[in-house]
């Protein structure tokens, strides 16, 4: 009843309210997908489509209201108020931590309510079911077991959020607390985590990582791509070990007053600050040591060193297709033999076509899928007729390698293709 | 009776307050010692240290370049710490406005005669003159690092400036510091509650996340991506990131616009909260009038 109580006087926040509402227009964003073709149409359709997200934008703002509601008893006093009401210390911290899951799973009710409004939104937008399509349901068992995990998820974010809260003491400081623990499942952190691939393994055995690898056996990021499947009950060891050391934490009357005289704390302050400092210095020069040769070498190519070579020398695979389309655009054709790993390399077909070409554009490197495949767009004023049919636009598709000084040259060349608008918008012009 | 608070600032001043209310300068020096005895320094300087060291690194090991001079390591940990300032020190600055407010010791700056907006504009300037050590810890942090990577032998070692970011970069990242500090003092204003202030900040960045999540798989999304409240300093460029989902090209001027109209309209909350309640109660209790 006393949990029942603080959680409906934190439902009664404004600033808890502002994040039920947040929470319900994000699920109704995910469970609409707007202009895209993904999502399903219908209220369970959203909310089946969406329900994981519960677990990756979901997990701050779930772990943030578990945090205010761990945080705030203490920050204004209550849980002084509630022992000298009679109750035990660790009564009051039981009935702060099930407050947290109450809150949260009321903020998680917020989400499904959108991500229903978000399915009917896609049903009248796009057509379909109001309530879902015949293929989105897995089967009434399948779906409930799914449901069943993510209450019990959603509920253990908010204890564990309330844990947080009622260790650190105040509002503030659980809230930044909260947030950290849970950024690193924020789809953009993707972007910056994705790029080393060691954080992706460290992040599923913080707090929350558990629970989110426990609830959907994936211990990969959020964003598409990420995907990592991992067996879920060694994830369900580890959140087990991360709420026994924070109930540990959180029991009362495990700090004791140390008497500790005045001028022994003046005299040992110094010497901890400095042992700090020197730990910190040391931990950062190791880190300085060991991190960017590994990190290096698991890069994806394009921040590669060996690439950063190539391009610097002007020998990258794109610069070398620049160099051989402007060789033989220019008048008269300028000499393309060292650009070129055999005189063969390019079909007559694609030579031939280059220069009569009006416009020609190479793809942009962002949009270059491995560094030995360059597309160029070739334009033609007139199009050409082929049977019944013509076309303006043509694709040529170049193979390249890279000799021992990082010197990328022609290998292959295939085309010219005539291309659709469509996939001559996805060669992405630089 | 009414509990609506009452305008201290129409109230006759206390006899501390007879003479010239102390300046600006004044009030932000006197404010140095009680600002930087909180303990959330201690949390910013721990993420400034990560922070610094990671960027000390970071052209050798995410970006594919040659180890960088101590010097310039150093620079990009002090750079590092600018550029994420939205992150590092809006909260801090943010919160520490808040205090007073929280505190319920405002009335005490009335007393002496300095105006509301007086005292949050020193107490801004007081967190903003103590982050600058944050930028001092970022770079002793990446020249650490940098010392480690020259030992590792991986590259030449080189003391000086070599690998060092360019004049661009240091201008970008000291008007982000800028920017974080003036976006810390107004949150504030209109916050009241530092946990709101930080709520307010986290929800921001998670409806312009959840926003661009969509944007790759529906560019007519681009606009209104445009027009969330980080979309001005989106760090996400298909220049520098290789994330397909969330690499977006944002022209410079869409930059200046957006982030230009979001300061105007926290301003304008900000003006309009203060105005309304000059001495706000922290607690979430509704008004009964």
């Amino acid at each position: 009843m006393i949990a029942l109580g603080l959680a409906r006087a934190q439902l009664a926040r404004p600033t808890v309210r502002a994040v039920v509402v947040v929470v319900a227009m994000a699920g109704a964003w995910f469970a609409w997908s707007p202009g895209t073709r993904f999502g399903l149409a219908g209220a369970y359709g959203g909310w089946l489509y969406a329900s994981i997200r519960l677990l990756d934008v979901g997990l701050v703002p779930l772990a943030v209201v578990g945090a205010l509601c761990g945080a705030t008893p203490r920050d204004r006093r209550l849980d002084e108020q509630l022992r000298a009401a009679g109750l035990a210390p660790h009564q009051v911290a039981r009935a702060v931590v099930a407050s947290g899951a109450l809150v949260a799973i009321a903020v998680a009710v917020g989400f499904v309510v959108g991500a229903a409004a978000g399915g009917w939104l896609r049903a009248l937008i796009g057509g379909g079911s109001w309530w879902a399509g015949p293929a989105a349901s897995a089967g009434v068992a399948t779906d409930g077991l799914h449901d069943v995990r993510l209450v019990i998820a959603v509920g253990l974010v908010g204890a564990i959020g309330a844990l947080l809260g009622w260790i650190v003491r105040r509002d503030d400081a659980a809230v930044g607390l909260a947030v950290v623990l849970g950024i690193g499942y924020l789809p953009e952190a993707s972007a910056v985590f994705g790029r080393l691939p060691v954080t992706i393994n460290g992040l599923a055995f913080s707090p929350l990582g558990a629970v989110r690898v426990a609830t959907l056996g994936d211990r990969g990021l959020a964003a598409a791509g990420y995907t990592r499947p991992a067996t879920a009950w060694p994830f369900g060891l580890v959140l087990v070990g991360w709420c026994v050391v924070l109930v540990a934490f959180a029991l009362p009357g495990r700090r004791r007053a140390r008497v500790v005289s005045p001028s022994a704390s003046r005299s040992s302050l110094p010497v901890a600050r400095i042992v700090t400092v020197v730990v910190a210095v040391m931990a950062t020069v190791g880190f300085g040591w060991v991190i960017p040769g590994r990190a290096a070498d698991a890069l994806p190519w394009r921040w590669q060193r060996s690439w950063r070579q190539s391009e610097q020398a002007g020998w990258s695979s794109p610069r070398s297709v620049d160099r051989y389309l402007q060789a033989l655009r220019s008048d008269p054709p300028g000499n393309v033999s060292e650009l070129l790993l055999t005189t063969d390399a390019v079909s007559p077909a694609v030579a031939g076509s280059i220069p009569r070409a009006s416009h020609v554009e190479r793809q942009s490197v962002a949009s270059m899928a491995a560094p030995d495949h360059v597309v160029v767009r070739l334009d033609f004023a007139a199009p050409i007729v082929s049977g019944s049919t013509a076309f303006s636009t043509y694709l040529v598709r170049f193979t390249l390698q890279s000799d021992v000084d990082q010197h990328w040259h022609i290998v292959g060349s295939e085309g010219p293709v005539a291309s659709t608008p469509a996939a001559a918008a996805g060669s992405g012009g630089s | 009776m009414s509990t609506r608070p009452v305008e201290l600032d129409e109230r006759p001043r206390t006899a501390s307050a007879v003479g010239p209310a102390p300046s600006l300068v004044a009030c932000s020096r006197a404010l140095i010692p009680v600002v930087g005895r909180t303990r959330r320094w201690s949390a910013a300087v721990v993420a400034a240290w990560i922070v610094g060291a990671a960027a000390g690194i970071a052209p050798t090991a995410f970006q594919g370049y040659r180890a960088p001079g101590l010097v310039a390591s150093a620079m990009w940990g002090l750079v590092a710490v600018a550029f994420l300032a939205p992150l590092v020190i809006t909260p801090i600055v943010a919160t520490v406005v808040c205090d007073d407010d929280h505190h319920q010791v405002a009335y005490a700056w009335h007393g002496v005669g300095v105006s509301p907006v007086r005292r949050m504009l020193a107490r801004t300037a007081t967190a903003a003159r103590l982050s600058l050590g944050l930028l001092l810890v970022g770079a002793v942090a990446g020249l650490a690092a940098g010392v480690g990577l020259a030992a590792s032998g991986r590259d030449p070692l080189v003391l000086g400036w070599s690998g060092a970011p360019g004049v661009v970069g240091l201008a970008v990242g000291a008007a982000v510091l800028l920017l974080a500090w003036a976006i810390g003092g107004l949150l504030a204003a209109a916050a009241v509650d530092p946990a709101r202030a930080l709520l307010a900040l986290v929800l921001t960045w998670l409806i312009t996340g959840v926003v661009a999540s969509l944007v790759h798989f529906s560019p007519h999304l681009g606009l209104v991506f445009r027009l969330t409240p980080w979309a001005a300093l989106w760090p996400f460029d298909p220049g520098s990131s290789d994330s397909a989902q969330f690499a977006a090209a944002i022209p410079p001027g869409a930059r200046l616009v957006g982030g230009a109209g979001w300061l105007v309209i926290l301003a304008a909350i900000a003006a309009w909260r203060r105005r309304s309640t000059p001495y706000p109660s922290p607690g979430e209790r509704r008004r009964r009038h």
